[in-house]
Formats: C-alpha cells, sequence, structure tokens
C-alpha cells in the first residue's frame, strides 16, 4: 500500500473514524499478525528458529566433535551410534552437519545482508546524484551484472583461495550489483509515484520524503529479496564448496562434504543424502518464510 | 527497431571488453608463479626466464591488460593451455556446444514445462492443484542442483542401472543432466508465471474483454496470457545466466566434458590461460543469449517497440 | 411481462474477503424503460460498480456473491440465466464502459483490433467486415480510421476513453452501462464525451445506467436519479424531482456541499462523518451517526423507502411528503 505515512491520530469520535487499538495501528505490527495466520510462513519461521538454535548451541545438540576422527568407525552406515553414518575418515555426520549449520547460515546471512545493504546504499547514492554519475555509475554496474554471478564466484575464489573470509567476499562481489540494480530500478519507480509528489506539495523537505515516505515503501520488496536471498547463498556456498573451492575440509561445510561423499555413492551413499537434505530443508524454511513476508506485506496479491 | 538493435549489438561489445578486463584484472592477483606451475620442476632459471619473457609476464599491468585484450579480441588467441601446451581454443572446441546446448536445452525446458504449470496453478487458485504444485515448485527451488544430479545418478544409474552416470555419447547420456538442470527453472517460472498471471487476471482490460462477451478461454489466452508472459520473458534471459553457473557445477558432477567441466579441471591444475579463456566464453555466451531476449522482448512489447519505430507520419499523440 | 425495460428488485451483493463479509449492495430495486438514463450516484465503494457489474455477471466469483433479487431484462432474469446465454448478451444487448480508461484497454493489442473483436463475436460479419465497421465506429467517435492499427498507449486518457465507448457501442446495445465514464478526463474533455453520449443514445434509443458522483453530469444526461449510500436507494425520483425537491439528509447534504458562484463563501460545506464500514453495517439507517435530523426511530429497524410523490420515493423517516 503506498501511502504518506503520518503519526497525527485522526480517530476520534469527531470525524467518525473507529477507534483502533494501538497494535491495529502499528504497520509492523499488522505485518506480523497478518504473518501469523499463514501456516506454510509459520511452519518456515519455526523450522528456521529450530536450526538456527541447534546451529548456535552446536556443542549442546552434537554428539560428537565434529572434527574428531575414528578410524574404526570409517563409512560407517547409519546406526544407533552413528544417527547419519560417519564420513570417510570417521567423523560423524549428524554431528558435521550441527556444526556445518554454523557456517551455512552465518556465511548466508553476512553475505546476502551485507550484500544488499552495500547494494541499497551505493544504489540510493548513485540514483540521487543523477546525471553523469549515475549514467557512468550503471553502465559500470551493468557490466559487473552481465557476469554470470557462480562465475564471479569461482574467479574470485580462485585467486583469494579457499576459507571463511574469502568465500564471503566471492559471494559479496557477486552479489552487490544485482542489489544496486535492483535498489536504484525501485527508486526511480517510486521517484515518479504521486504520493511524493503530494508530499512535495506539503511542502516536505528532500530528507523527509527520503527517509519517510520512500524508504519504507522500499523497504518491504527489499526484506523479501533480502529473505530469499541467503536461501540461494546458501546453495552457492555449497556448490563452490563443491568444486573444491570455497569453504574446504576438515571444515564441517555441507557442500564440502557432498565432494567427498561424491566417490563413495555407490557404496556409502548415506554420505549424499543427509547433507544435500540439510541444504534443502534450510532453504526451504528461508523460502517459505520469505513467501510468507511477502505475502504479509502486500496483502492485495492474496484474494 | 534496428537503431535498437544495432545499440544492443554495440553494448554488446562493451560488455565483452568490460567482462574480459574484470577477468583479467581478477586473476592477475593469483598467487604463485607461472613458470612454476606451467615448466617441469627441473626446468633451469633460464628457461624460465625465457618462458616469462614471452609471457610478458614482467610487465606492468597495463601492457599485459593490452597485450591480453589484443590477444583475445584481435587475434582471436585465447592462449596456451600451460597443462596441455596445446591452444586453448583447440580444447574448448568441442566442449563449446556441448555446454552451450546443455544450458539451452534446461533453459526451453524450465520455460515450456513451468509455464504451462504455472499457468494451470493461477487458474485453479487455492485449490489442490494450485497447492500440490505449489508446494513442489518450493521444493524444486530449496533444493541445490548438484545434490538432486547425485540423488538422480545414485536412484537411476546405481541402484536401477537404467542410464549412464557420466561421460557423453548417446542420448541416454544427456537425460540426467538436462533434468537435473531443469528442476530448478521449472520451479521458478511455476512460482513467477503463477504470480504474474493472478495479477493480470485482476486487470480491468480483463474485466472489459468479459463485458465484450467473450467466452471465459478467449479471455484467458487471447487477453489475459499474453499480457502476463511480458515479464516472464524478462527473466529468462536472466535466467541463462545463472544457469551458465549452474551447468558447471552439474558438469562435474556428470563428468559430462563441456566448458565447465574443463574450467574446473583447470582451476584444480592452476592452468590459469585455460580457465580465462572457458569463464570469457562462458560469459560471452551468457551474454548473448542475454541480448536475443532482451530484442525479444523489445519486439513484443509494442509499447517498447513503438519507441524505435518511427512510422511514415511520425509518432502521433491525440 | 413487466413493462419496463430493465427491472432490478431487491439486488443483494456480498463480498467475503479474508474472512469478513461486505455487504456491498443491500436490497436494491430500479427500474428503467428504453430511451431513458439513469443516474446512480453515490460516493466511492457505495455499491455503484458492483449494480453495474451484477448486470452483466461479471462480478469476481472468487469473492462475489449474488445473495438475492433478480435483474429482469426484458422480463429476462439474468442472474437464472446460464453462462452460455450470458455470453450473448454481453457486449451485445448490454454494454460496459469501465471507469479507468488507462487500463481498460490491451495494451498489446491495436486499439482497431479490440473493436473488431467485440464486432466480429457478435454480429453475423466476416473479419473484414468486422473490420470496416470498426473504423466506422473509430469515425463515430471522432477518431481518424488510419489509427486502427496503433496501441492503447498511443492515445491520450481522452481517446482511450472514446476507444472504450466506440468498443462498447459497436454491436448497438440496448443497455449501456456507464461507470462513471468522465471521471478520469478534464473538464472540456468531459462535456464532448458526454454530448457524444447523448447523442448516440438519441440515436439508437439505449437506455443508459449511469454511474456517477457528479451531480453536474447528472443534471445534463439524466431523467432519472438514483442516490446510493451504504449499498441501499436512499432517494429515487426524476431527475427535477430530487434536483427541487432533496429530501434525504444525504442527497441535502450532496446539493449543500456544491460550492455556489455566487456566494462568498470561505470554507466547503462536507457531510461530516465518513461513510460506514460495508462489513460492520449499523441497524436501522446507516445515515445517522452523520444526520441531523436523526431521531429513536432511524435506528429502530429498517427505513422503508416512502413514496413523496408519484415520481419521487426517499427512505427517511423525517422526509415531507407532497
Amino acid at each position: 500500500m503506498k501511502t504518506a505515512t503520518h503519526k497525527e491520530n485522526v480517530e476520534t469520535e469527531a470525524t467518525g473514524i473507529p477507534k483502533r487499538a494501538w497494535w491495529e495501528r502499528s504497520m509492523f505490527l499488522q505485518v506480523l499478525q497478518r504473518l501469523s495466520k499463514n501456516p506454510a510462513a509459520m511452519f518456515g519461521l519455526i523450522l528456521l528458529l529450530i536450526i538456527s538454535i541447534v546451529a548456535i548451541f552446536a556443542p549442546v545438540f552434537a554428539p560428537y566433535s565434529p572434527t574428531v576422527m575414528d578410524l574404526d568407525a570409517m563409512y560407517a552406515t547409519p546406526s544407533l551410534k552413528h544417527l547419519f553414518g560417519c564420513d570417510e575418515v570417521g567423523r560423524d555426520i549428524l554431528s558435521r552437519l550441527i556444526y556445518g549449520a554454523r557456517y551455512s547460515l552465518s556465511i548466508g546471512l553476512i553475505a546476502d545482508i551485507v550484500s544488499q545493504v552495500i547494494g541499497v546504499l551505493i544504489g540510493a547514492a548513485i540514483g540521487y546524484a543523477g546525471g553523469k554519475i549515475d549514467l557512468v555509475g550503471m553502465r559500470i554496474v551493468d557490466i559487473w551484472a552481465s557476469i554470470p554471478n557462480t562465475l564471479l564466484a569461482i574467479l574470485i575464489s580462485t585467486t583469494l583461495g579457499a576459507g571463511y573470509i574469502n568465500t564471503i567476499i566471492a559471494m559479496l562481489v557477486s552479489n552487490i550489483p544485482g542489489g544496486i540494480r535492483s535498489t536504484r530500478a525501485m527508486s526511480l519507480k517510486e521517484r515518479e509515484m504521486d504520493y511524493l509528489e503530494a508530499a512535495r506539495s506539503i511542502n516536505a523537505g528532500p530528507m523527509r520524503i527520503m527517509y519517510k515516505h520512500m524508504v519504507p515503501n522500499i523497504i518491504s520488496p527489499t526484506i523479501v529479496g533480502t529473505t530469499m536471498g541467503i536461501g540461494s547463498t546458501i546453495i552457492s556456498v555449497a556448490g563452490l564448496a563443491y568444486i573444491g573451492l570455497g569453504i574446504q575440509p576438515p571444515a564441517p561445510e555441507w557442500g564440502a562434504m557432498l565432494a567427498a561423499g561424491r566417490d563413495f555413492i555407490k557404496k556409502y551413499p548415506h554420505m549424499i543424502i543427509f547433507p544435500g537434505i540439510a541444504i534443502a530443508i534450510t532453504v526451504l524454511s528461508l523460502n517459505l518464510f520469505g513467501d510468507g513476508l511477502r505475502d504479509a506485506l502486500d496483502p492485495k496479491m492474496k484474494d | 527497431m534496428w537503431k535498437y538493435v544495432v545499440k544492443r549489438v554495440l553494448w554488446l561489445i562493451v560488455v565483452l571488453l568490460g567482462t574480459a578486463f574484470v577477468i583479467f584484472t581478477i586473476m592477475y592477483f593469483v598467487p604463485g608463479d607461472p613458470a612454476d606451475i606451467a615448466l617441469p620442476s627441473t626446468a633451469t632459471h633460464a628457461e624460465r626466464q625465457a618462458f616469462s619473457d614471452k609471457l610478458g609476464l614482467n610487465q606492468p599491468y597495463y601492457v599485459q591488460l593490452g597485450r591480453y585484450l589484443y590477444d583475445t579480441f584481435i587475434k582471436f588467441d585465447l592462449g596456451t593451455s600451460w597443462t596441455y601446451k596445446v591452444p586453448v581454443i583447440q580444447e574448448l572446441f568441442n566442449r563449446i556446444p556441448r555446454t552451450f546446448m546443455l544450458s539451452c536445452i534446461t533453459i526451453i525446458i524450465g520455460a515450456a514445462v513451468g509455464i504451462p504449470l504455472g499457468i494451470l496453478a493461477a487458474l485453479h487458485q487455492n485449490k489442490w492443484q494450485d497447492h500440490t504444485l505449489m508446494v513442489l515448485a518450493m521444493v524444486g527451488v530449496s533444493m541445490p542442483e548438484f545434490w538432486l544430479a547425485l540423488m538422480l545418478v545414485l536412484l537411476f544409474c546405481l541402484k536401477l542401472n537404467w542410464l549412464p552416470a557420466f561421460g557423453i555419447g548417446t542420448v541416454a547420456h544427456w537425460i540426467l543432466p538436462v533434468i537435473a538442470g531443469s528442476v530448478a527453472g521449472v520451479a521458478k517460472n511455476a512460482r513467477q508465471m503463477r504470480s504474474s498471471t493472478l495479477e493480470t487476471i485482476r486487470s480491468d482490460f480483463v474485466s472489459t474483454a468479459r463485458a465484450k462477451g467473450l467466452p471465459e478461454n478467449s479471455v484467458i489466452y487471447k487477453h489475459m496470457l499474453p499480457n502476463a508472459l511480458i515479464p516472464i520473458i524478462n527473466i529468462l534471459g536472466a535466467q541463462f545466466g545463472r544457469s551458465i553457473g549452474g551447468t558447471v557445477v552439474l558438469e562435474s558432477v556428470f563428468t559430462f566434458p563441456g566448458v565447465g567441466h574443463y574450467l574446473l579441471t583447470s582451476i584444480n591444475t592452476r592452468d590459469y590461460p585455460s580457465v580465462r579463456s572457458s569463464v570469457l566464453i562462458l560469459a560471452f555466451f551468457a551474454a548473448v543469449v542475454m541480448l536475443i531476449v532482451d530484442l525479444v522482448y523489445a519486439y513484443i512489447d509494442p509499447r517498447i517497440k513503438a519507441q524505435y519505430v518511427v512510422s511514415g507520419k511520425g509518432k502521433k499523440k491525440a | 411481462m413487466s413493462n419496463h425495460f430493465l427491472e432490478m428488485k431487491d439486488l443483494v451483493v456480498e463480498y467475503t474477503s479474508g474472512g469478513s463479509v461486505i455487504h456491498a449492495v443491500n436490497s436494491v430495486s430500479i427500474k428503467l424503460n428504453r430511451g431513458e438514463t439513469l443516474g446512480l450516484v453515490g460516493e466511492t465503494g457505495a455499491g455503484k460498480t458492483t449494480i453495474a457489474k451484477s448486470v452483466l455477471g461479471i462480478l469476481p466469483d472468487r469473492s462475489a456473491k449474488v445473495c438475492g433479487g433478480e435483474i429482469l431484462l426484458d422480463g429476462e432474469d439474468l442472474l437464472k440465466l446460464p453462462e452460455k446465454e450470458m455470453l450473448k448478451i454481453r457486449g451485445k444487448k448490454v454494454s460496459m464502459v469501465f471507469q479507468d480508461p488507462m487500463t481498460a484497454l490491451n495494451p498489446v493489442m491495436t486499439v482497431g483490433g479490440q473493436i473488431t473483436e467485440a464486432i466480429h463475436l457478435h454480429e453475423k460479419l466476416d473479419l473484414n467486415a468486422s473490420k470496416m465497421k470498426a473504423c466506422s465506429m473509430l469515425e463515430m467517435v471522432g477518431i481518424p480510421a488510419e489509427r486502427f492499427n496503433e496501441y492503447p498507449h498511443q492515445f491520450s486518457g481522452g481517446m482511450k476513453q472514446r476507444v472504450v465507448i466506440a468498443m462498447a457501442l459497436a454491436c448497438n446495445p440496448e443497455l449501456l452501462l456507464a461507470d462513471e465514464p468522465t471521471s478520469a478526463l478534464d473538464v472540456t474533455i468531459q462535456a464532448q464525451v458526454l454530448d457524444m453520449i447523448n447523442a448516440l443514445k438519441k440515436k439508437y434509443n439505449m437506455a443508459m445506467l449511469l454511474i456517477t458522483h457528479d451531480l453536474g453530469v447528472v443534471a445534463e444526461t439524466c431523467e432519472w436519479v438514483g442516490i446510493i449510500y451504504a449499498g441501499k436507494i436512499v432517494e429515487y425520483g426524476t431527475k427535477d424531482a430530487v434536483f427541487r425537491r432533496p429530501s434525504h439528509p444525504y442527497t441535502k447534504g450532496l446539493f449543500g456541499s456544491l460550492p455556489s458562484m455566487n456566494s462568498n463563501a470561505a470554507r466547503l460545506n462536507p457531510i461530516p462523518g465518513m461513510p460506514p464500514n460495508p462489513s460492520h453495517l449499523p441497524m436501522g439507517c446507516a445515515f445517522t451517526p452523520r444526520c441531523s435530523y436523526t431521531c429513536e426511530a432511524c435506528q429502530g429497524g429498517d427505513v422503508p423507502l416512502r413514496e413523496l410523490a408519484s415520481d419521487h420515493f426517499c427512505r427517511c423517516l423525517s422526509a415531507k411528503e407532497v
């Protein structure tokens, strides 16, 4: 809903506008309310919270250490002792999955949020500056964005080498141009909108217009985009690890675990089944929540 | 219309140059001495020196950049592989069509299957067809492609023995890579199309069409559909870019002898000329496909087409 | 056989949205003869467009439901007709002009093509003959036939609306539903379009249901007037009767809020308050919170439509008969 926001309370007996309780008036809480009525989104949110809690308190939940090798249990198939089996050097897969969640979630969150923030800042700055800076700047960004982001990530990972920080950098560089472009596209569209004209006509200054009127209307799609972006970043990071870049063993990254299990598909499929399920469930929960968030922020689409 | 085509083709060239620049610059900082990688460990200091000089590796950055751009775009010399000692172009020659075809087929299937499913879901909104399709699409979008590929290999090659797991040679070798690559595309397109359809169906012009007495089928296929498709076509071009990246990883899973697989082995053997050129070729194809899609999009949307068509009487506005 | 061309009896339409039920139309009755125009006047959200869409049967069937009443066109109840029959009526016997010309046309189809489509569908003409007729329709609304192959975005708002009107009239409908056909246009174009509609109305002896919130438009084009508030008709009669002796407090408020050229008033006179929430309609008269003539009885139960004169009805307990 594109409206100018205002704080004055016009809901009184005199005007006949029905009074609403304070929790009905806040937009943020309205969104939360709509979200809570969406079963799929709540399911996603709860799943996400479970995964996050397990990841944060990994030492509590993991039955074993993720790095301890038990050479007697190499390639062990799932059993009561090792619920998801062991990998090629006898490390417990379940524990590695739990600790691995830390990598996936943290990189996903950091890379995605930071790249969105940088993207929004640069996009807004370029859009605001306008003129030549806009023209040249966007051309550069367009070239940057034309390189498929997986390829860019591969290049950067190859150059910088494997590792946690390097992977984050690779993800940042490949995701930022997208954020810049979509922010700029949105701000261009918003600039034309009548409600900004209306705000200008009552003498609202440019800062106030930017922050009280335009940004709240841009924020919703940005938030949704960020949430869904975490999921695709997690998959990209796993992909990088799979092909030997990104994060490598002994770190318990899910993609790296899949790479290790690749050669043993036939005899020990448990090594690739479980890490993949972990990735899928995590990304699924993010997507379910993101979808629900989008519906809650823009309810027109529902009926 | 031609003005637009020319403009876009010129831009494509700029993009290519820019991409080459980015690729070269990033790889410029790769650690390690090329001479150590390319020459056997028994090479003498003099041989190393000669090698470095030949490749101009001791010259300043901009000279090397210039030389690289010149070699690549004017002489079409994509470098010599440090591992195989043959021109990279030769290695890529057979691989390029394979990768390109794999990417194209997955995109086409993604659209041909995903779009109708999305429409189906939208037309039966909130009924069982919609819910089932959307759940499946959600799962399809959340799975990593390469893991799906591994699962398919597990099931169809190792347990059931129906299809080959790696390599190339027969049509059967393509089936699993294509399926694995298409699923994400189908899921994504189904979701987008559903959303676009739901939005278009609410439009005033759809009500107008109904008010004219058109049967519902005509309203949907003649009026709603062309309009709902327009935003999707726009996205297809960008999808190709992502799919190229996904193809690289898929080729690794299936040991599919395409450019992606070559790229990965080159990375492992630190054969940097091969890495550079493989990435450039892949980026080139992505850019070309995006250009074609953009042109198609401009052609079919009369609002954009009109901007570039100068009619005989000039543009009229009442 | 009813002696009116269009007769709507006690129409009730509800929308369901997110769990709540919205009472859009609450027992509305209308009568219209051929060649006459009925103006439906009311604020946004009063239910006017819903009434028009119900006649054509193009309410969104997911959320809207006709819960009662009859719509008799030449004696036939449109609400009971099967879809196949309705398809023949839409665009041919009954046509509609929508409110917003900017979005009423299909952006990827030529304007000529859209008009041709309507003609080809209903009249027994082949494609070429349909195209010729479409050209003549364009000419009739003042658009040069050379613009047949142009797209909607190449036309201004006023011209787009004329295209929409050409499309609606292409098959010589007997009833035209015009939903605020001039609200999106500026005043000079508005006058042109209204004149054109009137001329066509006389030419084809067409009945018209004109939905508007503009009393000036009503004055120029309508023989009958119906004032709608909260989904109910609160005043109904010939234009002369209603304009000379507005009886319902709402109607009085509407006329009173019109700025007069003569007075030196510094402020406008709006009707105080806001329209009621259609999902929580109060018992009794819906206008009570804003009415200065209200009394105890107004909230007691439904207020009936009383006859003030043979051509003037009012749904108010305080209205005086003539």
